[in-house]
């Protein structure tokens, strides 16, 4: 009986059935990367820090201006935001491994691709959703403004853009060593590589090329990085750039499984060249 | 010594010797050789721009958190749910962990203190930035043996760079109230009394975490 029934079914209705797990499973993970004991816990850690920072100097308790918000919330996501969700995808990316539940999830109705696939998009709903957020507010409060950064006017939007862009990237890039390397020490390494990576593309002084801090996984606006390298490319196109690196991690992890290799090797090329592309014109 | 006591006391030695040898092959090698060629790398990429003693000192600082953060690989164990109901005591076995540990802290840490003692001129300057390598390392192991031991997470260090990150953050957003990270100057010798408050608290953490609980009296209650 269940043959015949399952004979109506044809394969692009399981395709989309499959699709619509990966969305479900994309958003259960992306719901767990945000609600992340390492997320609240460091959100928490740095609200009493800056509380006991704070709390000596105040003599008026009034709110804080537009201005000092916007410098507050512009520093958290380009400092930190980045790697407390690095943190927190690579230990939702890395549950299973580690809880040793692997062998119980290959008897689950989704295949590893489809789940590695689930943890991208939950990368995209949840630390994306928090990033897109938290543009929206930087750029609802930058609307009025006149004084960030000393004399600069507000970042524009793809200067916005490219920070929510780093968050998400992290996230993916989370996914792609939870994938890649599964060994205890992946989390620290894909770290200390991401970090010193970006410290040392960004250097333009030892940078063999001085457009070269242009390739660097994070933003270029300069009223957050005071080089002469940030005024001369343009900041739509490392926008570009900045989502072709997201969408690469992306096809990494895909690349994991054996299974429809070739297909997803064709797929990365394509996105190779849309990256190299923007990363040329961006200069 | 009667019979009575020293017969389940040998088989207590015979257990650990037996265990002796497992460890070091349980150990997770890579990341300790890692945190190593880490260290050099960076040390190899910045040593040329080390000029000025807050340049040597920060360069000690980047490199010990990166060590810290893999020689705590060494107190890692996969095999703890096993050997915890042994009849023996962690002693002999957590003190080879120690060991490893401080091997690999010491060949990670070598070519950036070369570096720094060519540019730090003060005795209190070079005794200070051991003492913020000293709390790096102390609170990172106590950190990871309070995943192991209260928690029961065999293989901790993993999670160590988020406390290597959390220092990072506190240090920097109370840099105003009570700054840690100062350069060598007038402000040196307090910040490193605050160091040392944190290097106690981490040590009365890491004594804490190695007291083995089936013993009672203080004197041998360490897994020492």
């Amino acid at each position: 009986m269940s043959a015949v029934l399952e004979s109506h079914v044809t394969e692009r209705q399981a395709s989309g059935a499959t699709w619509l797990a990966i969305l479900q499973l994309g958003l259960r993970e992306g719901r767990r990367m945000v609600l992340s004991p390492v997320v609240l816990l460091v959100l928490g850690f740095m609200a009493l820090m800056g509380g006991v920072n704070v709390a000596p100097q105040l003599t008026d308790p009034s709110l804080p201006s537009r201005s000092e918000a916007y410098d507050l919330i512009f520093f958290i996501f380009a400092l930190y935001t980045g790697l407390i969700f690095y943190i927190a995808c690579h230990l939702v990316a890395s549950s299973a491994r580690r809880t040793k539940a692997e062998g119980q999830l290959q008897a689950s109705p989704l295949s590893s691709r489809a789940r590695s696939a689930g943890l991208c998009v939950g990368v995209v709903i949840g630390p994306g959703l928090v990033a897109v957020v938290g543009m929206v507010t930087l750029a609802l409060l930058g609307n009025d403004i006149t004084w960030v950064y000393g004399s600069q006017q507000p970042v524009g939007i793809a200067e916005l853009v490219q920070l929510a862009l780093t968050v998400i990237g992290a996230g993916m890039f989370a996914v792609m060593c939870a994938t890649w390397l599964r060994f205890p020490g992946s989390l620290p390494l894909g770290l200390v590589i991401l970090v010193f990576g970006t410290i040392l593309m960004s250097d333009a002084e030892r940078a063999p090329i001085n457009t070269w801090p242009w390739f660097a996984p994070y933003i270029a606006s300069p009223d957050w990085i005071d080089d002469a390298w940030t005024l001369m490319g343009s900041q739509a196109w490392h926008a570009v750039y900045l989502a072709g690196l997201c969408a690469l991690a992306f096809c990494a992890v895909m690349l994991r499984e054996r299974e429809g290799r070739a297909r997803w090797l064709v797929i990365s090329a394509g996105v190779v060249a849309v990256t190299a592309v923007a990363g040329a014109v961006q200069l | 010594m009667t019979d009575t006591v020293a017969a389940p006391l040998a088989g207590i030695g015979r257990v650990q010797r037996g265990l002796t040898p497992y460890t070091p092959r349980l150990t997770r090698w890579p990341m300790l050789l890692a945190g190593i060629a880490g260290s050099w790398l960076v040390v190899w990429w910045r040593a040329g721009d080390v000029t000025t003693p807050d340049g040597a000192v920060w360069l000690m600082r980047s490199v010990s958190a990166l060590a810290a953060v893999a020689v705590v690989f060494a107190l890692d164990d996969p095999s703890i749910d096993t050997t915890r109901s042994l009849p023996a005591s962690r002693g002999v076995l957590m003190r080879l962990r120690f060991v490893m540990g401080a091997v690999a802290l010491a060949v990670a840490l070598a070519p950036a203190t070369v570096v720094a003692l060519m540019h730090l001129d003060t005795g209190s300057t070079v005794l200070g930035v051991m003492l913020e390598v000293c709390v790096l390392v102390v609170l990172t192991a106590s950190a990871a043996l309070v995943l192991q031991r209260q928690f029961g997470i065999s293989e901790p260090a993993q999670f160590m760079v988020l406390m290597v990150v959390g220092f990072a953050m506190a240090a920097q957003l109370l840099g105003q109230r009570w700054p840690l990270l100062v350069p060598p100057g007038p402000q040196w010798a307090a910040a490193h009394w605050r160091w040392a408050g944190v290097l106690v608290v981490g040590l009365l953490v890491l004594v804490w975490q190695l007291r083995d609980p089936a013993s009672r009296p203080l004197r041998r209650s360490l897994a020492w």
